[in-house]
């Protein structure tokens, strides 16, 4: 009787979950174009170009939002010379975000939070010798800012996020050096605690969800991102400067509650 | 328009100022070399003006870079090319490829990927003529196994003028009976001359039993370098291993590569490497035995050096 009394309860407690919640995810891909300077590989300043998939899960909640997101990217790096240098790299994005009701106005709802973020990248300038390759792996806890306006069929919302504590691991001395480098340096020699003096990043992303309806299949929601990153890692005698723009286009796939006219 | 591009690649002072920084910055020589880097800038920049012509900037580069006297150091554009050269073409080659191709490999040789082999009068003979040539612990062992009964081994390394250094390890773990230290290494951290690691030991693990543990020769040139130089510094380590010939060439830096805003490239020494006993091989490691190649001989087709290898190791 016990054990069903449990079992009842948690289905209650599901439905009751589910009642004021919405879920939802998102897939996209994102082209990006900017500029970037990897010390380790060269003192010049390269044009970058990106390519990205996102795939993205949101569960919003009547005072928080959850946000979940991975990315993985290919770049091409080339400057006024015609060289050329190239990245895979991969972002993981968890961010909760809570309502902020003394500052919630007509106009504007604001959130506040926090997020865990990992970059990895690994670049590659085959023409260098030694030091052709660079990599670093990055683990960040950053401070969330979002703001959000409903429009009739249109919803903008703008997140902005400063990572503000890291372990952050970056190449050190060089490859091609076995026996010495794999011993000596280690990921965990390598990698260092810190904050601003060895990251300075900032992101800021704008969305735009635009509803759209169907004659046959009824509504859609159409997500325009645009999104700015600047990001310096200052690690092991080496510079890594990045400043990225980037367009993502994703159409949302209703989850739970979810009816394409947002409702946050 | 055009001026706008041109001003992108840098004007003569910006990539002038742009190579004296790089190298500042990380190569790794100047105390060693006592390189007073602030007064070679005081001499060549001077000398730079946006007015040159490019042939003419690209010769006070490369006439500074020269002042490093290292074979790692190289300037390269889609014009031209300088690279330090003294360190062999002053000296006796004290090597010939057509003698050995004709008079001592001459058509029944076993190769073996990279490898060279032959047996001569007992004497197993391999030569090894670039560390570019990406060879197996495999590929080593079979040749010996070919070359059959020998009463010792000659290993050439002679005009062998580098590559893997990842070579060194796999080449030399094949003749240790046990594991060695056959070198140091230190990292540059930052940008002073004198910013570097603590010494850090470069550890060769044995195989499990050596390809061969009798007494082995090692021939060597000046034009032995970088990644041979190194392999040379290592089977001195071995107490089997003599080394016959000239002193070589040296190259104890590992290079590094960077470029230019006008897209030259630049090469320079950043890692130095250094001997078991923690001493420099940047000017090269003197042989055990010094000979230089008898001319008389060699234009008689013999090469004096093989011969008296073959000779000591009977």
């Amino acid at each position: 009787m016990k054990f069903k009394l449990i079992i009842l309860g948690l289905i209650f407690s599901v439905h009751s979950f589910a009642s004021d919640t919405i879920q939802y995810s998102n897939n996209g891909v994102s082209f990006g174009m900017g500029r970037s300077k990897i010390s380790f590989l060269s003192p010049i300043t390269y044009r970058t170009f990106t390519i990205e998939t996102i795939s993205q899960k949101t569960k919003v909640f009547p005072n928080k939002e959850n946000i979940f997101f991975y990315k993985i990217e290919l770049g091409l790096h080339n400057n006024i010379n015609q060289n050329t240098m190239f990245h895979i790299g991969d972002n993981i994005f968890w961010g909760q975000y809570h309502k902020i009701s003394y500052v919630q106005n007509p106009v504007f709802k604001f959130y506040a939070g926090y997020a865990y973020l990992n970059n990895t990248n690994l670049y590659l300038k085959p023409d260098n010798i030694n030091n052709l390759l660079y990599t670093n792996f990055n683990n960040m806890a950053a401070l969330v800012l979002v703001g959000s306006k409903q429009f009739k069929n249109v919803y903008l919302k703008n997140t902005f996020s400063i990572p503000v504590y890291g372990l952050y691991y970056g190449s050190t001395f060089s490859q091609n050096l076995p026996g010495i480098v794999e011993k000596e340096s280690s990921i965990w020699s390598a990698s260092k605690l810190g904050s601003f003096n060895i990251n300075t990043q900032i992101c800021n992303d704008l969305i735009c969800d635009f509803r759209i309806k169907y004659k046959n299949k009824g509504h859609q929601t159409l997500r325009v991102q645009y999104g700015f990153e600047y990001a310096k890692l200052q690690l092991h005698n080496n510079i890594k400067e990045t400043i990225m723009h980037q367009i993502t286009i994703s159409t949302l796939i209703k989850k739970t509650n979810y009816n394409h006219a947002p409702t946050l | 328009m055009k001026e706008e591009f041109y001003n992108t690649k840098g004007n003569h002072i910006d990539n002038f100022n742009l190579l004296w920084d790089i190298i500042d910055e990380s190569y790794c020589y100047f105390d060693y070399k006592q390189i007073d880097w602030d007064s070679i800038y005081s001499v060549y920049r001077p000398q730079v003006s946006n007015h040159l012509t490019k042939y003419d900037f690209f010769k006070i580069c490369g006439d500074m870079l020269f002042e490093l006297k290292d074979g790692h150091v190289s300037l390269s554009s889609d014009f031209n090319a300088m690279s330090y050269s003294d360190f062999y073409l002053d000296y006796p080659q004290n090597f010939n490829i057509t003698i050995i191709e004709r008079n001592y490999l001459a058509k029944d040789y076993i190769y073996a990927n990279g490898i060279v082999a032959k047996n001569i009068r007992n004497i197993g003979y391999i030569r090894y003529g670039s560390f570019m040539n990406v060879i197996k612990s495999k590929n080593l062992k079979e040749a010996i196994i070919q070359l059959g009964e020998i009463e010792g081994l000659i290993l050439d390394v002679r005009d062998n003028t580098g590559g893997s250094i990842a070579m060194v390890d796999t080449i030399v773990s094949n003749f240790c009976e046990s594991d060695i230290i056959s070198g140091y290494v230190r990292y540059k951290t930052g940008k002073g001359h004198n910013d570097f690691t603590d010494y850090l030991p470069n550890k060769i693990k044995a195989n499990s039993e050596p390809v061969y543990n009798g007494n082995i020769v090692v021939l060597t040139n000046r034009l032995v370098y970088s990644a041979a130089n190194d392999f040379v510094s290592a089977m001195k380590c071995l107490d089997n291993v003599t080394i016959i010939g000239d002193k070589t060439g040296g190259g104890g830096g590992a290079p590094f590569t960077s470029e230019l805003y006008n897209g030259w490239q630049v090469k320079y020494s950043k890692i130095p490497l250094y001997d078991k006993d923690k001493q420099h091989i940047e000017f090269g490691i003197e042989p055990d035995i010094k000979i230089d190649m008898d001319k008389e001989q060699e234009a008689n087709g013999i090469d004096s050096i093989i011969e008296f290898a073959i000779d000591y190791l009977r």
